[in-house]
């Protein structure tokens, strides 16, 4: 049976199966009867003789896979069987073939259960136009669905802009790494920074626990104060990369205080290089013994020294 | 006829539609205070060119937001389950590159965090589940389109 001049079945509108009007579907399941467009209610089940065996959603079952499967199907507890499925697009899988022939129009118009399926049918249910989106392909919708998403993107965009506009430390529109924005904090506290300086010295976890005990070098700890407070070593002060300028000046008295006693900064550790660009920042301000422990807070921690929580500046 | 009984499946769909717009709509809201934060751990994958860090920062916190309240909200969520599903395809891809690059970064994926190749993993994992809720809800979503006149 081809696709095109499948005979359709209009039910009447009490559901009576009394008309048999023919009409045509294209091979994409879209009625093109202008009748049958105008057709009412529900989907409909239009085999020869079941005109008015009205479907409701959910008439197939769930997993349909294959075109041209036989199925069993079930409508209104009762089985048709032999009936073949026809996937003809994805809103379309209410449209069915029969194959199973009807013996007589006496065989059709008997109550329901006894109708049986003997004779040469070619067509059956359509979907309601009036319900049902026109033929459209699973790959339209999700393009159209991408494009919802790229103009999401946009919007969200603009919304980003608006809320950064409107907040207290808005961000540039082109950023900045961590080391440009900290020499940018730093001209806040020189005039002139040369920050080309050498890089500072370092120190092992040994070299540092004896200093942290003995009480004999000033420790800072570069990590955001967040982090600080959730623990640090034991007599550190916070000296955080992020609001360097602010923490200088905050601890500026302790500073000059300790230019006769060596510094050791420190931070998370691994690979986190706060600690370096503050030790650098230091000797650019004029502070000569400064030093980095590389472990940081991570290797003193794993190592089970003491540990001081709360902040401290 | 009674339609087949599918609310166990609805109920589940709504549950993981609700579990995966917590998701975004926690991480949407924790970038969106910190943008500077999110901006650094953008740049440690080294993926996105400088000029667009910032709007990058700016433009995704409101983005994983607005994924989460579409999630949430039945006549939207197809469209926030398919922006879900397509967000955590782009985050995967940058987490498995810098895995792979032997990069140990804090993705910034929700809030500061310690660097740490532990938890990059975790967040990969965290990407596959996301992905595969969304793509549930969404395909489920798309199955089960409202009718519409023609």
């Amino acid at each position: 049976m081809g696709p095109r001049s499948q005979r359709l079945h209009r039910p009447s509108p009490a559901g009576e199966p009394t008309r048999r009007d023919t009409c045509y579907k294209s091979s994409r399941g879209q009625v093109r009867s202008p009748e049958i467009r105008a057709a009412s209610p529900g989907l409909f089940c239009a085999c020869s003789g079941w005109t008015n065996h009205t479907l409701g959603p959910g008439f197939f079952p769930k997993r349909l896979s294959t075109p041209d499967a036989p199925m069993a199907l079930r409508s209104r507890g009762r089985s048709i069987k032999s009936v073949d499925v026809f996937l003809l697009s994805h809103w379309d899988l209410r449209v069915a073939i029969c194959k199973q022939p009807i013996s007589s129009p006496a065989a059709v118009s008997g109550p329901a259960q006894s109708r049986p399926l003997t004779s040469a049918v070619s067509s059956i249910a359509i979907q309601d136009p009036t319900r049902l989106p026109q033929a459209r392909s699973l790959a339209w919708q999700i393009v159209r669905d991408l494009a919802g998403v790229a103009m999401l993107a946009i919007a969200s965009l603009a919304a980003g802009l608006v809320i950064n506009r409107g907040s207290l430390h808005p961000l540039p529109i082109v950023y900045q790494t961590p080391e440009q924005r900290f020499d940018a904090e730093l001209t806040t506290l020189v005039a002139a920074p040369p920050f080309k300086i050498a890089p500072a010295a370092t120190v092992g976890l040994h070299e540092f626990r004896s200093a942290v005990e003995s009480k004999s070098a000033l420790i800072l700890d570069a990590r955001p104060s967040l982090f600080f407070e959730q623990g640090h070593v034991p007599g550190a002060l916070n000296l955080a990369r992020d609001d360097f300028a602010q923490d200088y000046r905050h601890l500026s008295l302790s500073l000059k205080a300790a230019t006769d006693k060596p510094i050791i900064v420190y931070c998370a550790g691994g690979e986190c290089h706060d600690s370096r660009l503050v030790a650098n920042a230091l000797l650019s301000l004029g502070f000569s013994n400064v030093s980095v422990f590389t472990g940081g807070w991570d290797a003193w921690s794993a190592a089970g020294m003491p540990a001081s929580t709360g902040s401290v500046r | 006829m009674m339609p087949p009984d599918n609310s166990g499946r609805n109920y589940a769909v709504l549950a993981v539609s609700i579990a995966v717009a917590a998701v975004f709509i926690y991480a949407g809201i924790d970038k969106i205070r910190d943008p500077l934060q999110f901006a650094d751990s953008t740049a440690a994958f080294a993926i996105v060119p400088a000029v667009f860090i910032n709007l990058f920062a700016l433009g995704l916190p409101p983005f994983e937001l607005a994924c989460g309240v579409l999630l949430l909200a039945p006549p939207t969520r197809r469209v926030g389950a398919l922006a879900v599903a397509v967000i955590s395809v782009m985050f995967f891809t940058a987490l498995a590159s810098a895995l792979l690059r032997g990069l140990t970064l804090d993705c910034g994926c929700f809030g500061v965090g310690a660097p740490s190749r532990q938890r990059m993993w975790l967040e990969l994992a965290l990407d596959v589940a996301l992905f595969s809720g969304a793509m549930l809800v969404y395909l489920r979503s798309i199955t089960r389109l409202p009718a519409q006149a023609p």
